[in-house]
């Protein structure tokens, strides 16, 4: 059933996209269908004439002519039909790619945030990041194909027939199991070589191993590689084993298929000559009908193939599908102006999708214009999911996420790049060029060279373009071949130039968790408060010292706001804040019994805290 | 370069044909037989259709003998191909349940000589991936394989079928032969012209996809929704696709109009040759039966141009796959010394030692000279890039120093055996590996002759704490990794195992490189302390970015830049006020 509806899909689809393509393609693919079956009759008539005019009557001349004639412009047409079915076919996947291609990006963009982060969707993105349109236009293709053999094996079925009836019948009663047992064996030997198992999984795994740098460290110093390679052996072994046991069964079918075939064959060849002894065909008959069995041979494998494959690529349309139902998120902003810029949030509880604990819990606090704020606490306190909001990725549970009272989800997205730039945690260098890298944070300023080195310069990176040849147009990464890519720190430079360049009246860094050293990181954040000191900064961090910059202070703990302030204020008060300041800096001061004693309690707390923050990991 | 890339091709067709024989020569004999029976019974029909219309048109009467015969070898003629494909699809399968075992071993075996410092280079990486793919989901080998005996086969064919017709008469040659020319020419022409375009595109291809992932990936379109340069990246990939689609398109379109071009000539002929032997038939200088016959042949003769033009398309594809597997065997593997190892019992003697990576600028390593003590706790501090790993990977030897000496006693690595030398190291890397194995394995994997010691290994689990993640497992024979039905370890989970994996190793010598993945400061202060404490006895190399670890070293080396710029104990560099007392500062200017 879903291979028939997913087929329709994608029948709908080429349709949809690609009418006139398509029609022509098919048409063109059944007109050749017919092709060999006409052929035979024309064999049959030439030789038949060609008889007769060597008997001695000239009048059969004017038929062998015609004949003849029609014989060559049909295998003309043939040639020049099946050529023009390639390139239809290409044409219909080029169009396809387009359109598909559009369908899914716009799709993607409309995607509900959840979604990617989801576990339950990431193989559907898998898939879909892997050229999902070839599956369409491959299956349509693929059955097309098989329908096409089959419809020309019928048809020369039928022309037997008009032969000798006895041939037709037999050949029907063969002709059906014979076609099945092809299928099945098809069937079966597809899943031999497609399927998935434990033991292929676990082959994989271990080829994994070996294409890993440092996987092969490891191996070599320690001398694992016997394990390995016990290991490797092991699981191709059982999945030798494995295609074994399906290979013998698809090769029983596929023999007594054969034989069938066999007996078929010479059940016709059998009943031709003797029908050609006792007069009841004509020599043409038998020439022509002889001289078409191999192919039909070919035909009956193509077709099985065929459709075996039109039903693998059918299923795997169904991701396809699975895609496209995938929710698309419920906001598009319009709001275009607001009257000022605070940030507020009211009340805001979040818990992610799908798991139960409560990140944000009746989360409320207000930010001026211009401030710089920093949150501090530790991991799986909720930061990254409160940025997450604010820039309405997610929304709240309950409460509202409010910038110059307006709700975040309300703002167009122009309005909200105004109001705010970002430097997410896991930031992201991409295989651009440098100016490309740069604007990707306004691309409206594409083309303001001033601007871009500007930015860069802000951020320290001007080294960046002044160093190289092509300067901004440089490309980074290895994509192109005289790339060249950044180190970590680099490319968080790049990133905050991208955000300098957004000049947005809020700017946030979400700590970075990709390893910096300590001195790059507190650096980053010096700089980062320079930078933007005309904007509002929001600084997220669990190294407090670098909140110290910060006007004020919020503390996270367990999805609440526990205390705010300034350092100076929170430093005075008894809690968190002060708990955690001072057993980050006694790493720094002279080792004392009271500092020891600070380290332990500290370790233990880490060690919840990791625990906490692997559990929303997983969780998300 | 032209000329060197069909050498290449000879060579690479050579080592196919060898492993071909060497893993599966049944399969070999398979196909080979398949060829070789198809291709002369497609030859005979076109004989036997010819005998047996001349008997069936001989007016006085059928010999019947003779007629039954031919009747038997047509059913033998048309029924033997239909269970050769038994014999194709055997050998198929057998190739592939072979795949693994064979080609896959091969690349293992490969795969642990080459240089380590190759696999740095994503290009190399990128060989790997292909490599695999082109064996266990292209089957390179077979599917060339069968595409060279097909294109034998058709070629023998067209030739003896040409002969067949021949030998009725001399006159149906030249129609044959020249219906085949254009044929053969316009194939090789729009493969040739598909294969450049194709070639030339692959860097927009890569860029295409590169682009593709981005909309799918979360990390990118978090930042891509929130500065709102999605239609940018949508426009790159439009454009980029556009133009490779157009290529193509037109590519075809030529391929279209040649092949058109190509069907009126081979038409032509046909329909020449066809009047050709009419006429002949009407002079009575050919048989009835013969010149069906040629109608026959005519018909087989067009079969196999088109199947021979099909197989050199499939062939250029399929070499493409023996290209990439092939390919992965020319990446450089590394050579071992000779000498047998002594453990040391002086001193670990770096000497200007230089390393620079493929394809950089820069030396990683630019002049290194250090001494390590035997019992000696070392910690090497640094900023990132200042080739704090490259140095502990140049001192276990498994980078070669592009110059100057790393010896144990007097020992250069390069000399010694590699078994034998890392005898006595035992590390705990900076991206240790997460092995979907059992727990059991996870830990002893680093020596495996104590995989059932299980004392050893209760002793290691106690020290490293994670008695209870091994009761929350099950035990330590539970397979781990979501993937094989077993559980995943967080990241403080697999810290823990991997420094039990290196303790476990009976080792004089241990190297810990601090972990990059993001492990809170105050943990990873943690694991080191605890790490320093299990260690006793031994010579250890740790590497960090932290300073606070640095007080309970024997020795502090500070890098810079490649070079070693201090060295010394916590108290010294203090007073000293270079680099370190610089870091130091810097960290704990903050507090």
């Amino acid at each position: 059933m879903k291979v028939i509806r997913n087929f329709l899909f994608s029948v709908g689809l080429i349709f949809r996209y690609t009418p006139w393509n398509a029609l022509f393609y098919i048409v063109g693919f059944f007109g050749a269908g017919t092709f060999s079956g006409i052929q035979i009759i024309l064999v049959k008539n030439v030789v038949d004439s060609g008889m007769a005019y060597v008997s001695g009557r000239p009048e059969a001349l004017e038929s062998i002519m015609i004949n003849g004639i029609a014989l060559v412009a049909l295998l003309f047409f043939w040639i020049v039909l099946q050529r023009f079915g390639a390139y239809e076919n290409k044409v219909i996947e080029t169009k396809m790619t387009r359109h598909v291609a559009a369908d899914v990006m716009e799709k993607l963009q409309k995607l509900d945030y959840a979604a990617f982060e989801s576990k339950d969707t990431q193989e559907v993105l898998q898939r879909i990041s892997n050229s999902p349109w070839f599956n369409i236009t491959r299956c349509f293709d693929r059955a097309m194909l098989s329908l096409q053999t089959l419809l020309s094996i019928l048809f020369v079925l039928g022309v037997y027939m008009t032969i000798s009836v006895w041939i037709g019948i037999g050949l029907f009663v063969i002709a059906i199991p014979m076609i099945t047992l092809n299928f099945l064996s098809t069937k079966h030997y597809h899943h031999v070589l497609w399927g998935t198992t434990e033991e292929r999984r676990r082959m994989k795994d271990l080829k994994q191993l070996i294409r890993s740098k440092h996987a092969m460290y490891e191996m070599k110093v320690f001398g694992s590689q016997s394990l390995i390679g016990d290991k490797w052996k092991d699981a191709s072994g059982r999945v030798e084993a494995e295609m074994k046991k399906g290979g013998v069964r698809v090769l029983i079918l596929e023999g007594i298929g054969k034989l069938l075939n066999l007996v078929y064959y010479v059940f016709i060849i059998v009943m031709l000559a003797y029908s050609l002894m006792h007069g009841a065909v004509t020599l043409g008959e038998f020439v022509a009908a002889i001289s078409s069995i191999g192919s039909l041979t070919g035909k009956v494998n193509g077709s099985a193939w065929f459709m075996a494959d039109a039903i693998r690529f059918a299923l795997d349309i169904e991701f396809y599908r699975e895609f496209m139902s995938l929710p698309e998120k419920e906001y598009y902003g319009s709001v275009e102006q607001v009257s000022h810029k605070d940030i507020a949030f009211e009340n805001v509880s979040f818990t992610y999708p799908g798991t139960d604990r409560e990140i944000l819990s009746h989360v409320t606090f207000r930010i001026k214009e211009g401030e710089r704020v920093a949150f501090v606490g530790e991991n799986g306190a909720g930061k990254s999911t409160m940025i997450k909001l604010l820039y309405g990725l997610y929304a709240p549970d309950s409460g509202r996420v409010l910038i110059g009272g307006v709700d975040v989800r309300d703002l167009s997205e122009n309005l909200r790049r105004k109001l705010l730039s970002v430097v997410f945690q896991d930031f992201q260098g991409y295989e651009l060029t440098l100016r490309e890298n740069v604007a990707l944070g306004n691309i409206d300023k594409l083309d303001q060279d001033g601007q871009i080195m500007e930015a860069l310069q802000m951020a320290g990176a001007e080294v960046l373009y002044t160093a190289e040849e092509k300067g901004l147009e440089r490309n980074l990464g290895h994509l192109e071949e005289d790339g060249k890519d950044l180190s970590k720190g680099q490319w968080q430079r790049v990133a905050i130039a991208r955000a300098f360049l957004a000049d947005a009246a809020f700017c946030v860094l979400d700590e970075p968790t990709a390893s910096l050293d300590p001195i790059a990181e507190s650096n980053m954040y010096e700089n980062f408060a320079r930078i933007f000191h005309k904007n509002g900064t929001i600084m997220i961090s669990h190294r407090l010292a670098s909140a110290k910059m910060a006007d004020r202070i919020m503390v996270l703990d367990g999805g609440r706001i526990v205390q705010h302030g300034s350092h100076e204020q929170l430093m005075q008060e008894e809690g968190l804040y002060r708990t955690m300041y001072l057993a980050q800096s006694s790493w720094y001061a002279e080792r004392t019994m009271d500092a020891e004693r600070t380290m332990d309690a500290e370790r233990t707390m880490d060690a919840e805290r990791t625990m906490d923050a692997e559990h929303t990991v997983d969780a998300v | 370069m032209e000329q060197r890339q069909k050498f290449k091709m000879i060579r690479y067709i050579g080592y196919c044909f060898r492993d071909i024989l060497r893993f599966t020569p049944l399969m070999f004999l398979g196909k080979l037989a398949v060829s070789l029976v198809e291709g002369v019974l497609a030859v005979w029909q076109p004989i036997l259709i010819a005998d047996i219309c001349e008997l069936a048109a001989d007016l006085n009467g059928i010999n019947r003998i003779d007629f039954n015969r031919n009747i038997f070898f047509l059913c033998l003629c048309i029924g033997l191909p239909a269970l050769s494909s038994i014999i194709t699809r055997g050998t198929t399968i057998y190739n592939d349940c072979k795949k693994e075992s064979c080609y896959g071993w091969n690349m293992f075996e490969h795969a642990q000589k080459v240089r380590l410092e190759a696999l740095e280079d994503s290009q190399i990486l990128d060989t790997f991936q292909k490599a695999d793919a082109a064996y266990s989901d292209e089957m390179a080998g077979s599917k060339m394989l069968s595409n060279v005996f097909m294109i034998t086969e058709a070629t023998l064919i067209c030739i003896s079928t040409v002969f067949v017709v021949g030998r009725f008469s001399v006159w149906l040659i030249p129609g044959a032969v020249v219906g085949c020319i254009p044929h053969l020419v316009v194939t090789l022409l729009s493969e040739k012209r598909r294969a450049t375009v194709y070639r030339t595109q692959s860097g927009i291809r890569r860029r295409m996809q590169y682009l593709w992932v981005q909309f799918c990936k979360k990390e990118s379109v978090k930042e891509m929704r929130s500065m709102g340069f999605g239609r940018y990246l949508k426009k790159l990939w439009v454009e980029a696709n556009v133009k490779t689609m157009r290529d193509m398109q037109e590519v075809e379109l030529r391929a279209l109009k040649l092949s058109s071009l190509d069907a009126i000539i081979k038409n032509a002929c046909y329909a020449a040759n066809i009047a050709i032997a009419l006429f002949l038939m009407l002079q009575e200088k050919i048989a009835v039966g013969q010149f069906a016959a040629c109608l026959s042949a005519f018909a087989i003769l067009q079969s196999e141009l088109m199947r021979l033009g099909n197989k050199i398309g499939d062939f250029a594809n399929s070499y493409h796959f023996v290209e990439e597997y092939y390919d992965f065997f020319q990446t450089e593997t590394e050579t071992d010394g000779e000498k047998e190892y002594q453990p040391f019992e002086k001193e670990i003697q770096l000497r200007d030692v230089h390393f620079r990576y493929c394809g950089s600028e820069k030396d990683a390593l630019n002049g290194v000279n250090l001494n390590i003590n035997k019992g000696e706790h070392v910690v090497i501090v640094g900023v990132n890039g200042s080739g704090k790993t490259t140095l502990s990977k140049v001192l276990t030897g498994s980078y070669r120093a592009s110059s100057g000496t790393v010896c144990y006693d007097g020992q250069n690595v390069d000399d010694l055996r590699k078994n034998s030398f890392y005898r006595d190291i035992s590390l705990v890397p900076q991206d240790f590996v997460h092995y979907n194995f059992t727990l059991r394995e996870n830990i002893s994997i680093s020596d495996l002759k104590y995989m059932g010691d299980e004392k050893r290994l209760e002793n290691v689990v106690d020290t490293m704490d994670i008695k209870e993640l091994v009761q929350s497992i099950g035990g330590l024979d539970i397979q781990l990794g979501r993937e094989f039905g077993g559980r995943e370890l967080s990241g403080g989970e697999w810290q823990k195992v991997a420094i039990a994996r290196g303790l476990f190793r009976d080792s004089k010598l241990i190297i810990l490189d601090e972990p990059t993945s993001a492990l809170d400061p105050l943990m990873e202060y943690d694991i080191l302390t605890k790490f320093l404490g299990l260690i006793q006895g031994k010579t250890s190399v740790i590497i960090s970015h932290r300073v606070g670890i640095c007080r309970s070293a024997d020795k502090i080396v500070v890098m810079k830049e490649g070079r070693v710029v201090e060295c010394g104990t916590h108290e010294q560099l203090q007073q000293a006020g270079g680099e370190y007392s610089r870091i130091w500062q810097e960290q704990a200017k903050w507090y």
